[in-house]
């Protein structure tokens, strides 16, 4: 928090140093990116905010959350200016999720469709998730039947949370999800818990079984699923695909210990959200013991002082 | 009139009356023609305080105050338009609220005329610097929330000032930020005092809202009411430019300073 009170007035000759750079001083700029050796992530990340000339456009290419104005090359966000070779990008602390192709979302249905409902998965449009890109009842791969489009409701209805992988784009840039895995699918037995995308890296797998008896799911686009643990077995089923168990909406039954793990873990994580730290498995299971050895409650894990201590403790572990 | 008021609501008196003072009637008594500046100097604007993130539910917002001018800014999106028809660019919805107790006379609580030429004024301070042209199908919704108000103009200056602000927190694609800042022409003099109260706008002959986008030197909006010479107006706008590029570094501080706080909370 601070006050800026306007300046005492100046004369009319005085110039104001705006973020335009007198071409000397972008030269330094320039420099300073130089020096840095192609790493920006190295040492305190530089920041920049809308409109602010980065460097010049002639030595370096446009990333995402930038432009270019007059050969300079122009962030377009507030965020950390990062450089990969010749391409400068500018990536925002907080923004809406920019999904990629291959990345694993969890989402809600919004609208049934004609063969395709709408997800609600953080984007800036909805996702489309088209019948086709499901897995249909009958075990083996099969081709959509006229029966399928209109029993759609059987399989997803509006509000069914679900798991998905990014399939493809549209022209206008919605995304395209598909569930052709067993590993996607409806989600039952848990909770959801909405983070910053920007906290959710890609990692190896987004799938995680805990210690505590806690399957995870990290969606990218910020929207973590914390369920019940379900066996691989059970999960597999024997013939592969069981459509039933699939698309079922009922829950399995959960014991009070599982119940309290899986509240106890949604507050871990919202608690390390609320204080911008980046999610791994590894950190999570840090967090989840030290809130058992420290007997802390899962109701007293959401005071804020208690989340300090937390965060604190296991970064210092890390 | 009658028709719009909603039943439900437990709506105040009819009518009512300030209670009269002893000064107040003797400053009626003896009211000066013209009010005089006497703590800021004509080229002078009220101080600033502006933060972002104060909304937790809305993707972006903002709080900016300016002595009292109180103005909170929350924006959501983009998100998916409903029910509409497909649209290459993005949607800019700007919808200003004033809160009953944010005038010296009580507001309902509902749209009235003062809303939406307001809201329109600040949709066209922003909309040059969005990038409307990345989200198709999508609307961006800005809801600005008057909680004191001391003269339109500065309202409509601090609001578009707090909207952009906000919609950088938001994570949305600016061209630049936008700056806003107001003027007034008062007297025969004649003299033009920055950032009038609404006293000073009452009193003023004219008055004139800049938008500006200071990092690229580009205005946005130029809203002029009342009598003006344009040589007048002129200097209007050249002193308001001039200032915008001072709100413009406490609009910056602040975004870069709630962005470190963020890294600085993990190491």
């Amino acid at each position: 928090m601070f006050t800026i009170v306007s300046p005492a007035p100046r004369g009319d000759d005085l110039e104001y140093t705006t973020t335009r750079h007198h071409p000397s001083v972008k030269d330094e700029i320039d420099m300073d990116i130089e020096e840095q050796g192609g790493e920006f992530g190295e040492g305190p990340s530089r920041l920049a905010s809308p409109g602010e000339t980065i460097t010049s456009a002639q030595a370096f290419m446009r990333g995402h959350g930038t432009y270019v104005e007059n050969e300079d090359l122009v962030s377009a966000l507030t965020g950390t200016i990062e450089r990969v070779n010749k391409l400068v990008s500018v990536r925002a602390l907080k923004s809406r999720y920019n999904p990629e192709v291959g990345d694993l979302v969890v989402g809600r249905i919004t609208e049934v469709g004609p063969r395709r409902w709408k997800v609600d998965a953080n984007a800036r449009q909805d996702a489309v998730l088209m019948l086709s890109s499901i897995n249909l009842p009958g075990g083996v791969q099969r081709r959509k039947l006229e029966s399928d489009e209109l029993q759609m409701r059987n399989f997803f209805e509006e509000g069914d949370l679900l798991v998905a992988e990014v399939q493809a784009f549209f022209a206008d840039g919605a995304m395209s999800l598909h569930t052709r895995s067993l590993k996607y699918g409806k989600l039952r037995n848990g909770h959801l818990v909405m983070v910053p995308p920007a906290l959710v890296r890609r990692l190896k797998s987004h799938f995680y079984a805990l210690p505590c008896g806690v399957d995870l799911i990290l969606g990218l686009n910020g929207y973590i699923w914390v369920s019940k643990h379900v066996k691989q077995s059970e999960q597999e089923g024997e013939e592969g695909f069981d459509a039933e168990a699939v698309y079922s909406n009922k829950n399995d039954d959960i014991d009070v210990a599982t119940r309290t793990a899986i509240a106890r873990v949604s507050n871990i994580i919202r608690a390390l959200a609320r204080h911008s730290t980046p999610l791994t498995d590894v950190l999570l299971v840090e967090a989840y013991d030290w809130a058992i050895d420290q007997d802390i409650s899962v109701k007293d894990l959401s005071a804020e002082e208690t989340s300090e201590a937390m965060v604190a403790a296991i970064t210092f572990r890390a | 009139m009658a028709q719009t008021t909603d039943r439900r609501r437990i709506v105040g008196p009819e009518s009512s009356a300030p209670p009269v003072f002893e000064i107040d009637e003797q400053k009626r008594s003896q009211d000066p023609p013209l009010p005089s500046r006497s703590k800021r100097s004509p080229r002078d604007i009220r101080p600033i305080f502006l933060q972002t993130g104060l909304i937790s539910q809305a993707n972006g917002s903002a709080y900016i105050e300016t002595e009292r001018t109180k103005i909170a800014c929350a924006v959501y999106g983009p998100r998916q338009l409903k029910n509409t028809a497909y649209s290459e660019k993005g949607k800019l919805n700007v919808e200003v609220k004033f809160a009953p107790f944010s005038c010296t006379r009580r507001r309902a609580p509902m749209k009235d005329a003062e809303d939406r030429p307001i809201s329109l004024l600040i949709a066209q301070s922003l909309l040059p610097s969005i990038r409307l042209e990345l989200f198709p199908k999508s609307s961006i919704d800005i809801f600005i929330t008057v909680l004191e108000n001391d003269g339109t103009e500065g309202c409509v200056a601090a609001g578009a000032t707090a909207a952009s602000a906000a919609l950088a927190d938001a994570g949305i694609e600016l061209i630049a930020l936008s700056t806003s800042c107001s003027a007034s022409v008062i007297g025969d003099g004649p003299e033009i005092w920055l950032d009038p109260t609404e006293e000073e706008s009452k009193a003023a002959r004219g008055t004139m809202t800049v938008s500006y986008l200071p990092a690229l030197g580009t205005l946005t909006n130029v809203w002029q009411t009342g009598k003006m010479s344009p040589d007048e107006a002129m200097q209007c706008v050249e002193k308001c430019v001039e200032r915008c590029t001072d709100i413009h570094h406490v609009v910056s501080k602040t975004l870069l300073d709630s962005a470190q706080a963020r890294l600085g909370s993990n190491p």
